[in-house]
Parts: structure tokens; sequence; C-alpha cells
């Protein structure tokens, strides 16, 4: 998985079309700078060593410097990233404290077609807002919030406060997305014989939802939503371009828009390494919470 | 089916609002694509006015007719995008599908990785490499939703790959290409075209988003999502231009967004019928009138015309119909009859567990002397401690994810007020009365860690946790081997001699409840068609639907998996139960009267009624029922 991470970061270069120097370089450089530009990014080797080259690199955590600045990736990295973990962070706090409660209540409330009329109103709400991109999300909350009320800071990160509108913006539609996969979930597991035993017992509603019905939500709603929890990095990415929050995903577009090759190489492996954790993180989740899959994992 | 979901009003909105979204897209470049474009720097940031309908921005241009201009270029690029990875996914996936085993497995394998990363991130990664501007954007959003449309494509080729022409096909040695193009492709185009055309919604969504980050389209062109950029750069003095542009991108994507759910929710039958499942029915208190007669030994339970109905088309249907019967302390009684007979229901109606919107009514329904029908007479302590449940599939019945010990425990912490320990202990000793070895180390097992018999009998000891007067057993035996069945109704018998538990067991197999019950209770269509100690019921049944049910009993260790004989034709359903005797189109024995008249249940002996104008004609039709 790793590997193929690496792989796919280092033909960024080599798949650019034409020479990726003269690209880099401009058409008005002379034929010896861009000579020495390929000399330099190794490009005169055969491939494999490139490769080769790269790894070892990645692996002592040099990953090269910015064209641009000529600042170490790594060092551009390791300033921006708490930003964008600080935004990532809350974003994931709001998804897991709005949607898993919201889908479980909507699932309880509307459980064998009770209340026609709040499922009806629940699916219009949660379809809208799961067609709200991130980018619109976050213009509407900065118009509101930020330009109509004047209550919260619409761009930069020098204010507490000014992770509040870029979280809710990145957050909206996973809440809205993970809660309607929570409320079919739930109605899933209400439907099991088991629940009916719970309820033979004569539970309270905090045993029967919170422990006979909870448990096998969330491990159900990870296995479907775990793209949620993945896609809330891209989303990090998108919003930070909005507020100017100085993390990734704004170091990212310049460096595309730059062609500062060594930092999109960089910014991308590491986003992918974040993804992948959090895959890993999940698998790994769904093996405390339910008992069989840890027992088929053995 | 198309027709279904475009006749309900919000997918007529959805469709005019599209329509609209192309129309615009489609003339507003040729009427406005000049005007869009005039720097007017007179008029630079300007308020919505008569001349300018949402004002200018910075260079003076008109933001309503840039907003309807760009809708060409965004829905063009959305629709490419979209085309370029159903293309690619539904090549990728496709073959994958079709391919040997190991392969297929790898291909998968490669789609789902690719898939977890956000299409976003994949489109910058490529527009990295190719560079910006619009065919890239559009390629780059192309190759990111790719992935999605192979798992799609995927996923249905394989549904249609296992189906038999297929499987035969490759047996003849067609390859897979061949076997993709000829056999997969037509099968699961209608599908994927539906599927595209809600991709293009999140095409939109995806290369607007690219431009708006600069990575797409780039000056003098524009399309929405340049627009919204140029429209934030300035948001704090003219927020109009960016709200509007932002407004137009959330339509055109709601609307697309719900076409194509609507398409794909009207083409899968799989997503109609959401929501199903068991609840607590609301119950119709009717008080009880008549006094209950305790002649000999206490009631434990007493039922006077318990009755369950459901709407159902519009009316009602009644699967349980004005049942009677009184149980003693200690006593066995069996409630047998064909599946649909209303027997599982009336379970369900005494322990207050019938499914909404079922509805339940009786004029006497007493527990213990305690009217089951007033919920403040009889609240969930009392239930909890004077009723215990045990279920049919013990696998199902008992939760996946929660430990034996959790499980069995729970209900004796809350009701009877015992501590972990306590309740941990009693625990281990119900479960020794079930004869299960070990009881201390299983408290930790989970429920898949058991065998079927070892799962029904935790649940045996699990209803015994509170010390229940009465067990209903609901099929306890139905899902087990026909040795463990026997080992069952051991333990249930032995429940019932040395604690002195009395136990309704349900069932469809009257030879299991002959083993064990001291009466037994047959239901047909409702009715309480018999009711009869168990020495008559094996010497002189008396019901022909009784005759057949034994005759049906299985020879004790008949293989399982050989069908049962059954009684001849079909239950009725409920929404057609015949007029006159239920049973009468069954009968080996019908009269021309049957076929007219409700037979009622009368006594033609010691504790044995039934309910039939042939083998039991009784005096009168009004002869009280049960006993």
């Amino acid at each position: 998985m790793l590997i193929a991470l690496l792989f796919a970061t280092f033909m960024i270069v080599r798949l650019v079309p034409g020479d990726p120097a003269r690209r880099i370089l401009g058409s008005e450089a002379s034929p010896e700078d861009v000579q020495a530009l390929r000399t330099e990014m190794g490009l005169d080797m055969p491939i494999l060593n490139q490769f080769a080259s790269y790894s070892s690199h990645v692996f002592r955590i040099d990953l090269g410097h910015s064209f641009i600045t000529n600042q170490p990736v790594a060092q551009i990295i390791a300033e921006r990233l708490p930003r964008t973990a600080e935004l990532a962070l809350a974003a994931l706090l709001l998804v897991l404290i709005l949607s898993i409660p919201m889908g479980i209540a909507a699932g309880v409330a509307t459980r064998e077609r009770r209340r026609p009329r709040l499922e009806l109103a629940f699916g219009a709400l949660t379809s809208v807002g799961g067609a709200l991109p991130e980018y619109l999300a976050a213009t509407f909350l900065a118009f509101f919030f930020a330009v109509f009320l004047r209550l919260l800071p619409v761009a930069g990160a020098d204010n507490p406060l000014s992770v509040v509108l870029p979280a809710l913006a990145i957050s909206i539609r996973p809440i809205v997305v993970l809660a309607r996969i929570v409320r079919v979930e739930t109605l899933n597991v209400l439907a099991q014989d088991f629940i009916r035993t719970a309820r033979s017992k004569r539970l309270p509603a905090v045993l029967l939802y919170g422990r006979h019905t909870l448990r096998n939500v969330i491990t159900s709603a990870l296995t479907i939503g775990g793209l949620v929890f993945t896609g809330l990095l891209g989303g990090t990415v998108v919003v930070e371009n909005v507020f100017a929050w100085p993390g990734l995903g704004t170091v990212l577009v310049q460096a595309v828009l730059a062609r500062d090759y060594p930092v999109i190489q960089g910014v991308t492996l590491f986003l992918g390494i974040a993804v992948v954790v959090v895959n890993t993180t999940i698998d790994l989740l769904l093996g405390v919470l339910d008992p069989r899959t840890a027992v088929r994992a053995q | 089916m198309a027709r279904a979901f475009l006749s309900a009003p919000s997918g007529i909105a959805a469709t005019l609002l599209l329509l609209l979204i192309i129309a615009v897209g489609v003339l507003a470049p040729i009427v406005w694509g000049d005007a869009a474009a005039r720097v007017d720097l007179a008029h630079a940031t300007e308020g919505p006015s008569g001349h300018f309908l949402l004002g200018t921005d910075k260079l003076g241009r008109d933001i309503l007719l840039r907003t309807l201009v760009a809708t060409q270029l965004s829905l063009l690029m959305a629709l490419a995008s979209a085309l370029i990875g159903a293309g690619l996914g539904l090549g990728f996936g496709g073959l994958v599908a079709v391919l040997p085993a190991p392969a297929r497995t790898v291909g998968e394998r490669v789609i789902e990785v690719v898939l977890s990363f956000p299409p976003i991130l994949v489109a910058i990664f490529f527009t990295a490499i190719v560079g910006v501007g619009i065919q890239s954007a559009i390629v780059a959003t192309g190759i990111a939703f790719a992935p999605s449309f192979a798992r799609l494509a995927n996923s249905l080729a394989r549904s249609v790959a296992s189906k038999d022409d297929i499987a035969a096909a490759r047996a003849v040695g067609i390859g897979p290409l061949r076997v993709f193009t000829r056999y997969v492709l037509p099968n699961i185009a209608e599908t994927l075209i539906v599927a595209t055309s809600a991709g293009i919604a999140a095409a939109l969504i995806a290369v607007s988003a690219l431009s708006f980050l600069g990575l797409g389209v780039q000056a003098p062109q524009f399309d929405w999502g340049r627009t919204l950029t140029e429209g934030i750069a300035s948001f704090y003095t003219a927020p109009l231009q960016a709200l509007a542009v932002a407004f137009a991108i959330g339509a055109a994507g709601l609307s697309l967004g719900f076409l194509g759910e609507a398409f794909a929710h009207a083409t899968n039958p799989l997503l109609w019928g959401a929501g199903r499942g068991h609840a607590i029915a609301r119950t119709v208190l009717q008080q009880s009138t008549d006094p209950s007669p305790r002649n000999g030994r206490p009631l434990v339970l007493s039922v006077r015309d318990l009755t369950v109905t459901f709407p159902r088309n519009g009316g009602r249907v009644t699967p349980v119909d004005s049942i009677s019967f009184d149980m003693a302390e200690g006593e066995v009684i069996g409630i047998v009859g064909e599946s649909g007979s209303g027997k599982s229901l009336t379970a369900l109606a005494i322990s207050r567990l019938v499914p909404y919107p079922g509805e339940v009514s009786a004029k006497r329904l007493e527990l213990a002397g305690r009217n089951l029908l007033d919920p403040n007479e009889t609240d969930d302590r009392f239930l909890a401690l004077n009723l215990g449940m045990v279920f049919q599939d013990p696998m199902s019945s008992l939760n996946p994810v929660l430990t034996i010990g959790t499980q069995l425990t729970e209900g004796a912490r809350v009701h009877s007020n015992l501590g972990r320990r306590e309740a941990q202990s009693r625990a281990i000793a119900r479960l020794s009365e079930v004869h299960i070895p070990n009881p201390e180390q299983l408290l930790s097992a989970y429920p898949f860690e058991f065998s079927g018999g070892m799962r029904q009998r935790s649940m045996i000891a699990m209803s015994r946790m509170n010390e229940p007067r009465l067990i209903i057993a609901d099929e306890p035996t139905t899902a087990l081997d026909v040795t463990v069945q026997k080992q069952i109704i051991d333990v249930l018998r032995e429940l019932n001699r040395e604690r002195g538990t009395a136990i309704l067991l349900i069932s469809h197999n009257i030879g299991v409840v002959a083993q064990i019950c001291s009466r037994v209770i047959v239901m047909y269509a409702g009715r309480v068609i018999e009711d009869v100690d168990t020495r008559s019921l094996l010497r002189k049944p008396a019901h022909p639907y009784t005759r057949a049910l034994i005759a049906a009993v299985p020879p004790l260790g008949a293989d399982r998996s050989v069908p049962l004989t059954t009684v001849p034709g079909r239950p009725p359903d409920l929404d057609a139960i015949p007029s006159g005797c239920p049973f009468n189109p069954r009968c080996p024995l019908v009269t021309s009267r049957c076929r007219v008249e409700s037979p009622s249940l009368v006594a033609i002996g010691d504790s044995h009624s039934a309910a039939c104008w042939v083998t039991a004609p009784g005096p009168s039709a009004d002869t009280p029922s049960a006993r």
C-alpha cells in the first residue's frame, strides 16, 4: 500500500507531458539551465534508479526542497500539518457527536414506518445537506456568520474562533451522509430478533438503545460510512482555500499552480498516508467493536 | 418505473428545475455571451439595480449574466467528466468481474483501495500531472470518479456473471472479454446509464471545485467555479456574486442529484422497503368485566377473547381472533398450529410485544391476577419479574456483540436490583440449571462461540434470571437438530418439575408439544379449534385439523432435510378467511353447514372441547369457550 503511494507520487514528475525540467523553467530558459535541472532532478538516470533514489530519500524524511522558496518540503509539511490536523479533527469531532445521535434518534422515531412525516422531513433535509459540497457550505456559512452577522472571522487562522466556520463547512455533508446511514442501520438493527429479546427483558430505553442498538449500529455504519472519514481530508483541502487557512491544502493548491513538484509530491504522499492511517484505524476499531470480526481476523 | 417518480411532485419540481438549467446553459452564451464579458469600470462593484439585477463585480461585469453564461461550460465539463469516469470505471470494473478468481480478487482490491481516497484529492493529484486548464480538469475529475463507477460496474457485473446462461457460456470456453461484451454489458447497461446521470451531479460539484481552486478554467474563460473564486475574493464588499454562483451550483447539483437518486430508487426494488420490524404495539385498553373463576390452583394466566388486529390495505385483518384459555400455576400448556395460525402473535400479545401497528384487545388478559392491558397495573418491572420469554432461533435472538454474561445479567440488575457480582453468580446458577458445563467461563463468551443447543440453553437460563412464574417459549426447538430438540424439551420439563415454573410452549410440531404439555390448544386461522388434555389428544383427537397435524408429525429421528409431510392445502390468507368454519376448504369431513356457519368451541368431554360441526356437534352455538 505504502509502496504504491510512493510509486504514485514518484510518477507525478515522470508522467508530466514533455520535459518536466522544461515545464518548470518555462520556454525562455536556456538549454543549459534545463539540462542542469534535469541532472539535479535525476531525470537522466534509468527510471528504476530514480525510484530507488526517491524512495531512499523519502525514508530518510528528505522530501527535497521547494522550487519556489527553496524551503525543505518536510519542514513545510511540519509547519502546516498542525493547522490542517486541527481543522480535520474539529470536523471529525463535529461529525461524530452530531451524526450518530441524530441518526439513531431518527431511526428510533421512524421505526416500522412510524411518523412518516418526520421521515420525509429527515430525508429532504439530508438530501439537501448531502448535495451541498464543502466549498458551497463554506460560502453560505461565511456569508451568514461573517458577512451578515459579523460574528466570526471569515479568513485566516489568527483567532481561536477561526476554526469554527471551516470545521462546520467541512463537516455538514459528512454529518448528514453519516446520519442517513446511521438511521437506516438503526432501522435494520431494531428489526432484529435480538432487539425483541431485549424488549422481552423490559430493559429501560438507555440500555435498549445505548447498549443493544448502538454497538451494532456503529459497527455497520463504520463499515459502510468509512469513506466519510477519509472524505474529511478531501474536504479540508478544499475548505482551507476558501478560508485562506494556512494548512496543507492551501500549500498543495499553490504548489500545483506553481508546478512546484517536490512540494506536490511531499504533500500528496503525506495526505495519502493519512488516508491509509484513517482506513486502518477504522478497521482496527471495527475489530474492537465487533467480536466476530476479531475472530475472523485471527 | 420512471413514470412513478416523475409523477411525484418533488420529481416534477426537480425535472422542471433541471430543464430550466439546461435551457439556460444552451441559450445564455448566445444571448448574453458578449454582455457578460463586457468590462465597465464606471460601474464596478455596484449593488443590485434595475440595470444590473444582482449588481456588478469589480470589473463592472453583470453578475447575473456571468452566472447564467457560466452554466454552459460548467454543465459541459460535468457531462464530459462523468462520461470519462463512467467509461473508465465500466471498462475496468466490468472486466475485472469476468476475470478468473485470483485476478478478480486483486482487481477488486485495487478498486477498493483507490476508492478510499477522496475524489477531490485524486483530481488534484492528476491536475498536478496534466497541468491546469479545462481539459485537464475534465480528465482529472473523470479519473477521480472512475473508481466508484468501477465498483458499481463490478458488483453489477458480478451479480449478472453468476447467472446460468453466463456460467454456461464460460463453461464452453468463451473468453472473458467476449463474455463481458456479449452477456454482461447488455444486462447492466441500464443501471449504468442511470448511475452516470447521477454521477453528473457529483462531477459538476467536483469540476467546479477544481475551477474554484484555480486548477480548472482559467481567465478570461469562466465557469461557475471560477466565478465563485472571483466572488470570494471580494466577499466582504460584494458578497452577492459568490452567493449567486453558490446558489446556481447548489441548485444544479441538487436537481441532478435528486433525479439520479430517484432514478436509482425507481430501478432498484431493494430500496423500496426500508424499515420493517418489531416493537411494542399500541394496546387497546378494555377493562375486564367478569371476575376470573379460580377453582383449584390459582391462575397464572387468564385470557378471554384476546384479539390482535393489524391494518392492511385500508381495512384490518385479525390474525388472532377472540381466543380464550386459562393456565394454572405450574401448568405446561402447548399452543400448536401451522405458521400463520396466530400462535406466535398470541404469545407476543400476552407479553405485550406485538409489533407496531398491531392492536391488542381482550375482555380479560391477566398475568398472576393483574391486568396486562393496563400498563399501570403491570409495569415493566412486574412483567420482567413474572414473565420470561424464550424465542425461536437463538442465533438471531441473542445480541451478537454482547457477551452471554451481559445479556444474562442485565435484566436482573435492572429489575431485581442486583449488583454485578450477585447478578453474575445468579447467572452461573441459572446456567448450571440448564446443564451448561463451566458456566463461570462462559459468561465472557459471545453467542457466536456457542453451539445452537448451548445458545438455546443460555436463552432459557436468561428467561429464568428473575425467576418468573411463567415462561413463554415460542418455537424454542424449531431451529435445532432433533437430538438437541429433545435435550431442550428435557430442560424445560425439568424446570417445570423442579422450580414449578408454568410454561406456555408455542410450536408448529404437535409431537414436541405432546411430549411435555399436560394440555394442548390447537389454533387455526387465529381461532382456537380444539382445547384438549394430552391424553385425549393422542387417543381421540376431535377436530379434523388436529388429526391432520398428528398425522404430519415426523417420526422421531427423521431426517430434517427431508420435507415434512404437511396437512394438505394451505392455511387461509388473513385477507380471505373462508366463511363458516375456516378449515372447511381443506377438511375431508366437510358438510354444507361448515361452509356457512362458524362452529364454536363446545365441550365434548372432561377438559376437552372442539369447534367442529361434524365431530363435536354441540347443543347450541353460544357455549362458553375454553373449558
